[in-house]
């Protein structure tokens, strides 16, 4: 039935011959076309992940109205916490009912891609408009490189955030780009009675991406291109020796330290340093409070340095667009996508968001965003230098398991604070993650 | 024909009490049976499957659980729970009564106590929970602050940071949230022994210790018997307070089977295995569910009633 429509869509719009066989069609066209045709009397139901700043929610839904006016489909949003959207997203694909766009996070598209919509189509003629597609995206979304199981929404950029005067007090003029350097900043900020500080709790997100990162850049990873877990290495037991040395100039209390703790104390001015998205930035900007307004000049932001890989090695929170099969307005769908990503829709929504959500399409580099105040610009690449969390293996059950279980977290808090030696930590962390990675 | 033997069938019915009993426990049968037995099954089922969430599984027998035998930071729950409960569920017993006695004398304003004795129950357990976060914060806590400003001491105490204060922070809140439970119940039993067992006691030269030991004890063992098993209950099975202040955290220092099973259940995706760990927490409930039932027999022995 649904290939019917479209082929006949397609043959009363006059475009090539074959095109019924669907997305090839763009990858052959010189130029992005789209054409669709949505579900008489459709309606969509959207779940979305709650904005992490305000402007996000109010344009995206000033979008979502525009596109109702547009096409006439009546589209309902709900939006709940991150990470309330995984176990819902599992259990619409499980169950065959639920909304028919779900907006979700990390590696949820990998866990049950047979129930989704394929999206090549709009995922091929966005990345012909738009420059194409970062590399990361297709690692999420085009697992086999062929089919998309999804369309890549951005992701949410982490960067270091600092007090640029106590940086230049600390007898740094430039924020160090490698690991030697910024572990010699960290001391000398210590020593100036201002230190940094990192979240070791449970804190799914701040915790991950920095642990990820201090693993990542030393060369270390969970698992090999075959799934192999290979935790315990030389590599790692080398960034965890640096992790133990790096919390030595921590602020107490960082093995406590949930999500929101790091924004709490740096814009309490308790710590000069942490990784986090520009949301602590943004709060400072839009924050009533004098004292915390007066950060607002004061606060820079780098990319994490870069370590002996050779390479920015970052985590970052990725957000996709899913489309599941039960859906019974799967091009209705599309069309929600679509539009939501084309820059008259997507342009202003990263600057209501100030570069909160990082683009996944290459063109949008250009968006004034980035530029339109130095302290945007690191958060620019964050999608063209992240990697998966199960990097840099297949994207699974697996990998999600062992993220959820904060493998990595603990692994790096077991070493650094010293409950463990690295050997120990990292022996452990090779004995947890094997339990996921059945061998 | 048939409408004869109907009712003379209805006519049977209602002449049987023990037919008519049956009829009347069929509701009460099927919600059990359909909120209670049923998510029961359930979960005994998955565990011995590999389900994980958003995708069905297959029977795979003891495999979850010879897994968790081998992982240390299940134990490390099994630890945690069991100190968690037991230092918590002593502690709240000891306050409880306590607070009972106290409140059960004549005191001023005996109602308008007994009403902010109830507060930490009333409060949404997330609510307090995210207090208790704040009280405990590493940068925030008030508790350090006002010690600091005291001058008792230099530093922020790390309350949540370290294995061992972690534990025993959660432990406290715990305790906070719970005591009420436990003190109106008992005041509730300690209403119900008659005043005129006290004056005998008295009359006889009973000090205020072999009054409690030999009068107030006695009778309120079965009180005791069910506050504590429920109690024990909601200490063994509980969430939210560590699921908001640490997630378990530091490096799984405060983790418990239910913080677990849902860590690795729902985020996780591993359905089976949080089924699995959910399922390890029954046989310490049974456990504690007999100690009420045999507290209750020994009600039965002490007012004479033969079984």
């Amino acid at each position: 039935m649904l290939h019917f429509t479209r082929r006949k869509f397609l043959q009363s719009s006059s475009v090539a011959a074959g095109a019924a066989t669907g997305p090839m069609i763009w990858t052959r066209s010189a130029h992005a076309q789209w054409s669709n045709a949505p579900e008489k009397g459709a309606q969509l139901r959207v779940l979305r992940w709650k904005r992490f700043v305000q402007g996000d929610e109010d344009v995206y839904m000033a979008n979502v109205r525009k596109f109702e006016e547009k096409t006439g489909i009546k589209v309902r949003v709900d939006h709940e916490g991150w990470e309330d959207v995984r176990p819902k997203a599992a259990v619409a694909a499980n169950v065959g009912s639920g909304p028919d766009i779900i907006l979700s996070t990390n590696d949820d598209a990998n866990l049950y891609p047979e129930k989704l919509v394929d999206c090549t189509d709009v995922a091929t003629y966005l990345g012909k408009k738009y420059g194409g597609w970062y590399p990361v995206c297709e690692q999420y979304l085009r697992p086999d490189g062929k089919k998309g199981i999804g369309v890549p929404f951005g992701a949410a950029g982490n960067a270091l955030v600092y007090r640029d005067s106590q940086v230049k007090a600390a007898g740094f003029s430039s924020f160090p780009k490698d690991n030697d350097g910024f572990l010699q900043l960290m001391k000398a900020l210590k020593d100036k009675g201002t230190p940094g500080g990192f979240a070791l709790g449970n804190a799914t997100g701040d915790g991950n991406s920095w642990t990820h990162w201090v693993v990542w850049s030393h060369g270390g990873a969970m698992i090999d291109t075959n799934n192999k877990v290979i935790i315990n290495s030389p590599e790692t037991i080398r960034a965890l020796e640096y992790a133990k040395e790096l919390y030595a100039t921590f602020v107490p209390g960082t093995l406590s330290w949930l999500d929101p703790n790091n924004n709490k104390a740096f814009l309490d001015g308790q710590i000069s340093l942490t990784a986090n998205g520009i949301s602590v930035y943004y709060a400072a900007k839009n924050s009533q409070d004098p004292k915390v307004k007066e950060l607002v000049s004061d606060i820079q932001h780098a990319n994490m340095p870069i370590g002996p890989a050779g390479v920015p090695t970052e985590f970052n929170l990725f957000f996709n667009q899913m489309i599941f099969k039960y859906s019974k307005y799967p091009k209705a769908a599309k069309e929600f996508i679509r539009f939501m990503m084309e820059e008259e829709q997507y342009n202003p929504w990263m600057n209501a968001s100030i570069g909160y959500v990082c683009h996944p399409l290459k063109a949008y580099e250009k968006h004034p965003i980035w530029t339109v105040d130095p302290k945007h610009t690191p958060y620019r690449n964050a999608m063209a230098v992240m990697r998966p969390a199960g990097f840099p293996g297949r994207l699974g059950y697996s990998s999600a398991s062992t993220l959820a279980d904060f493998i990595m977290v603990n692994m790096v808090a077991e070493a650094a604070s010293g409950q463990r030696t690295p050997q120990e930590a990292a022996a452990r962390a090779q004995q947890r993650a094997e339990r996921y990675y059945k061998v | 024909m048939s409408t004869a033997t109907g009712l003379s069938l209805i006519g049977r019915i209602n002449n049987s009490a023990n037919a008519l009993g049956f009829l009347f426990m069929l509701p009460a049968a099927a919600i059990l049976l359909v909120f209670l037995t049923y998510p029961l099954g359930l979960g005994m089922w998955l565990g011995l499957t590999d389900t994980k969430i958003g995708r069905p599984g297959e029977f795979v027998g003891l495999e979850n659980y010879r897994s968790l035998f081998g992982d240390s930071v299940f134990w490390l729950s099994v630890f945690n729970t069991m100190l968690y409960t037991g230092v918590a569920s002593v502690v709240k017993f000891g306050l409880g009564l306590w607070l009972a006695l106290l409140l059960n004398q004549n005191i001023r304003f005996k109602s308008l106590m007994r009403a902010i004795l109830l507060l930490p129950w009333i409060v949404p357990t997330t609510l307090s929970a995210i207090a208790f976060w704040w009280i405990y914060d590493s940068q925030f806590s008030i508790i350090s602050w006002a010690l600091v400003k005291l001058g008792l001491i230099n530093e922020y105490i790390n309350f949540l940071g370290d294995s061992w204060n972690a534990r025993w922070s959660v432990i406290a809140a715990n305790i906070w949230r719970g005591i009420p439970f436990v003190a109106i119940s008992l005041l509730a039993g300690l209403q119900t022994i008659s005043p005129s067992l006290y004056e005998a006691a008295t009359i006889d030269g009973a000090s205020r210790w072999q009054l409690f030991r030999h009068v107030t004890y006695p009778l309120l063992t079965p009180i005791i018997a069910i506050v504590m098993t429920f109690s024990v209950l909601f200490t063994f099975t509980d969430f939210q307070l560590i699921y908001v202040i640490t997630r378990g955290g530091p490096v799984n220092a405060t983790h418990l089977m239910a913080t677990l099973s849902f860590q690795r259940a729902i985020p996780g995706g591993q359905l089976a295995e949080g089924a699995a760990i959910a399922m390890a927490m029954v046989p310490f409930l049974l456990a504690a569910i007999l100690i009420s039932f045999f507290g209750l027999q020994r009600r039965k022995w002490q007012q004479g009633v033969k079984d």
